[in-house]
């Protein structure tokens, strides 16, 4: 009967790959598809109305795969950890969608603090200041084809966060901005 | 003329080839713990105490501590040789034992008390090279091993400190490489041999008691010296030879540790701010009278001494996990680095960013996984020896590892029946009897594609060691304090049972 030899380097050899690969997965920063480009702008000023006048000290563009922002009660990504500033600070989002089924539709926005959400260039709701993640709920009817929405948000101080989801009124699916699906898609 | 220039050109060639190694060793290492030693400039953990304690003897002031002085007279000394505070007011330094933040003169700088530590810890990788070459008698292998001594995050983190733990690692670096050194220089072991070992042994003890385990030492020196006798079984002549190896030996460190002890007795001639530490009345009184170098008095300050260390030590509360802000852990849990502690922080926003600089005592994976790797080899392999009878391939290289491993396990051991609350850091003295353990191991499995040049078992070694260099590279902010943002952070947060902890 044939044997395998045994080959102690080989072992050794694959032990330190499987050691390295594991290391560079771990070490490796997340990067998720940039569906949006949220730009987040660091006040001079403390906020505490999202109508306030703006008084912008720096910005930065961030890219998100969908609007799910509320991680460990700040202004986190799952994926990509803090993206926001330590506090004071305004994000807006102008971003394209397009509807594949005429219909009703369900926009939810949680924040803490404010915001304003927007489709077509109309305002569909708002909070002016500052709250603990709370959950409002925006309705629409949407005809097939190219739209866009207009999400602007704001963080005074302490706890953070931002989610938006979307339903079509007669199904109980619901999914974040930024996913697919078969009522509406992003990219 | 040109033929005298040749022959000195050729000689120092040949002493720079034959030297390389350990050059470049001294190189790195000192580029590792000396640069920038004095950042922060600030202090952290055991160091509010040992800065207070070496300045009392710059000054005179008579102090007693839970740990032999020896560490604290090097740091005292540095001070006093570098110089940098020569125009700073250190009176507070004398006026307590734990010297706050706020109580530190703010423009005192570090360098000289952390000097000691940081360059005897870099001058180690010395010892450690010379300790593999010895043994294995492979000078690359040697230099290559000697990374783990140079590139582990919590050894730098602590040794670049005026702590105690760096200077402790020297002279336990020095005792093992003397003890190499008497096996296997192919003499005839002497009484010198046994008096010389006591000296290096009593230095280390001489700085935190937990040296003691160095004790083992005079056994394997004298298994050696004695390995027919013991064979034969001629008990006589083993007696014979421990009548004056023992007393020599043992009075060697003694020598050492009351010759420390003297020399602090003697140099604490003032009592500042009633602070007596349960001095008894003819130890007070032979200071007020100026007499602290006397014999009797050293008699009495040295009684009182261990009499204060040992009420310290019985203070000392014991570990209680159930604290939300407990820093110690349980001696097993070291193994796999549990758990760090975060020894200082500070907190700044850069760009509206919170960035964090982190001074924190974690191990570099590669090597603690490693070491605990090669304790699990070789007791494996001292099991298969001893129980179930197979043959060693390689003989001294064999017993080699038994003394190493033994000395880990021995040191665990002993550390397991201490009740106080203990550190992570208290496992770095194993850690070094385990890295020259896994070296050891690694050269038994590898020895004979190592003696024949096998290219993959060199490439393996390669990477192996670049590994332990890149991940000591990654955690390095968590070791000289460079700034990271809590995502920076958590990428380093490679278990939960570290216990790593944020500042946000």
């Amino acid at each position: 009967m044939k044997t395998i030899p045994f080959n102690k380097n080989l072992v050794f050899s694959v032990l330190l790959t499987v050691i390295t690969l594991a290391i560079i997965n771990r070490i490796t920063p997340p990067h998720v598809n940039g569906v949006f480009n949220l730009v987040i702008s660091k006040n001079r000023t403390s906020i505490a109305n999202i109508h306030q006048q703006r008084d912008i000290e720096m910005s930065k563009m961030v890219k998100v795969d969908r609007i799910n922002l509320a991680e460990k009660s700040q202004f986190r990504h799952p994926k990509l950890g803090e993206i926001g500033y330590s506090g004071d600070f305004f994000m807006d989002l102008d971003a394209p969608f397009t509807v594949k089924k005429s219909g009703d539709y369900l926009f939810f926005v949680s924040s803490d603090d404010g915001f304003i959400l927007s489709v077509d260039g109309k305002q569909l709701c708002e909070w002016t200041h500052d709250r603990p993640l709370t959950r409002d709920t925006c309705n629409i009817h949407l005809n097939e084809g190219q739209h866009s929405f207009k999400l602007v948000y704001y963080q005074g101080y302490g706890n953070a966060g931002l989610l938006m989801n979307y339903r079509f009124s007669t199904d109980s699916s619901e999914y974040f901005m930024g996913d697919n699906s078969k009522y509406l898609s992003f990219y | 003329m040109s033929i005298k220039t040749n022959d000195l050109r050729r000689l120092l060639y040949a002493q720079l080839k034959q030297n390389i190694y350990p050059l470049i060793l001294l190189v790195c290492s000192f580029g590792i713990y000396f640069t920038e030693y004095g950042n922060p400039n600030a202090m952290f953990w055991d160091e509010n105490y040992h800065i207070a304690s070496a300045e009392k003897h710059i000054d005179g002031v008579m102090y007693m501590e839970p740990h032999p002085p020896l560490g604290k007279m090097l740091m005292g000394l540095a001070e006093v040789m570098i110089g940098a505070n020569t125009h700073v007011d250190k009176h507070k330094l004398n006026e307590t034992d734990y010297l706050k933040g706020e109580d530190a003169p703010a423009t005192m700088k570090y360098t000289g008390f952390r000097w000691p530590s940081v360059v005897l810890m870099a001058l180690s990788v010395l010892f450690f090279y010379g300790i593999l070459q010895r043994i294995t008698q492979h000078k690359l292998f040697a230099f290559l091993f000697s990374s783990f001594i140079i590139f582990d995050n919590a050894l730098v983190i602590h040794a670049r400190a005026a702590m105690l733990e760096g200077i402790q690692l020297f002279f336990i670096l020095a005792a093992l490489y003397y003890l190499v050194r008497s096996i296997t220089s192919g003499k005839k072991i002497t009484f010198v041999n046994y008096v010389i070992l006591g000296l290096l042994i009593g230095l280390a003890i001489s700085v935190k008691i937990n040296a003691f385990i160095l004790l083992l030492l005079f056994i394997m020196l004298f298994g050696v010296d004695q390995w027919k006798n013991i064979q034969s079984l001629n008990f006589l002549a083993v007696g014979k030879r421990l009548l004056p190896t023992v007393p020599l030996g043992v009075g060697a460190v003694a020598l050492v540790f009351l010759t420390v002890f003297y020399i602090h007795i003697g140099m604490g001639t003032k009592v500042i701010a009633e602070r007596t530490y349960k001095a008894s009345p003819e130890y007070l009184a032979a200071i007020h009278k100026g007499d602290t170098w006397s014999i009797s008095t050293f008699i009495v300050g040295m009684r009182d001494n261990l009499k204060y260390m040992s009420e310290y030590a019985d203070g000392v509360p014991k570990l209680d996990e159930c604290k939300p802000d407990e820093n110690g852990s349980f001696a097993m849990n070291w193994i796999l680095g549990k758990k760090t502690i975060n020894y200082r922080w500070d907190k700044d926003t850069i760009d509206g960013k919170v960035k964090v600089k982190y001074m924190t005592i974690v191990g570099n994976p590669i090597i603690w996984f490693s070491v605990a790797a090669g304790i699990v080899l070789s007791l494996g392999l001292i099991m298969s020896k001893f129980i179930y009878g197979q043959q060693e391939k390689y003989t001294p290289l064999f017993y080699w590892i038994c003394a190493f491993t033994s000395l880990y396990m021995c040191y665990m051991i002993a550390i397991l029946q201490i009740e106080r609350v203990m550190y992570l850091y208290h496992y770095l003295v194993p850690l070094v009897f385990g890295s020259i353990n896994l070296a050891l191991v690694f050269n038994y499995i590898y020895r004979d594609d190592i003696i024949n040049n096998n290219k993959h078992v060199w490439i393996n070694i390669s990477v192996y060691v670049t590994l332990v260099i890149a991940v000591f590279a990654f955690f390095s902010p968590l070791t000289y304090g460079f700034a990271l943002t809590e995502d920076q952070f958590e990428l380093r947060n490679w278990f939960s049972f570290w216990k790593l902890q944020v500042v946000k």
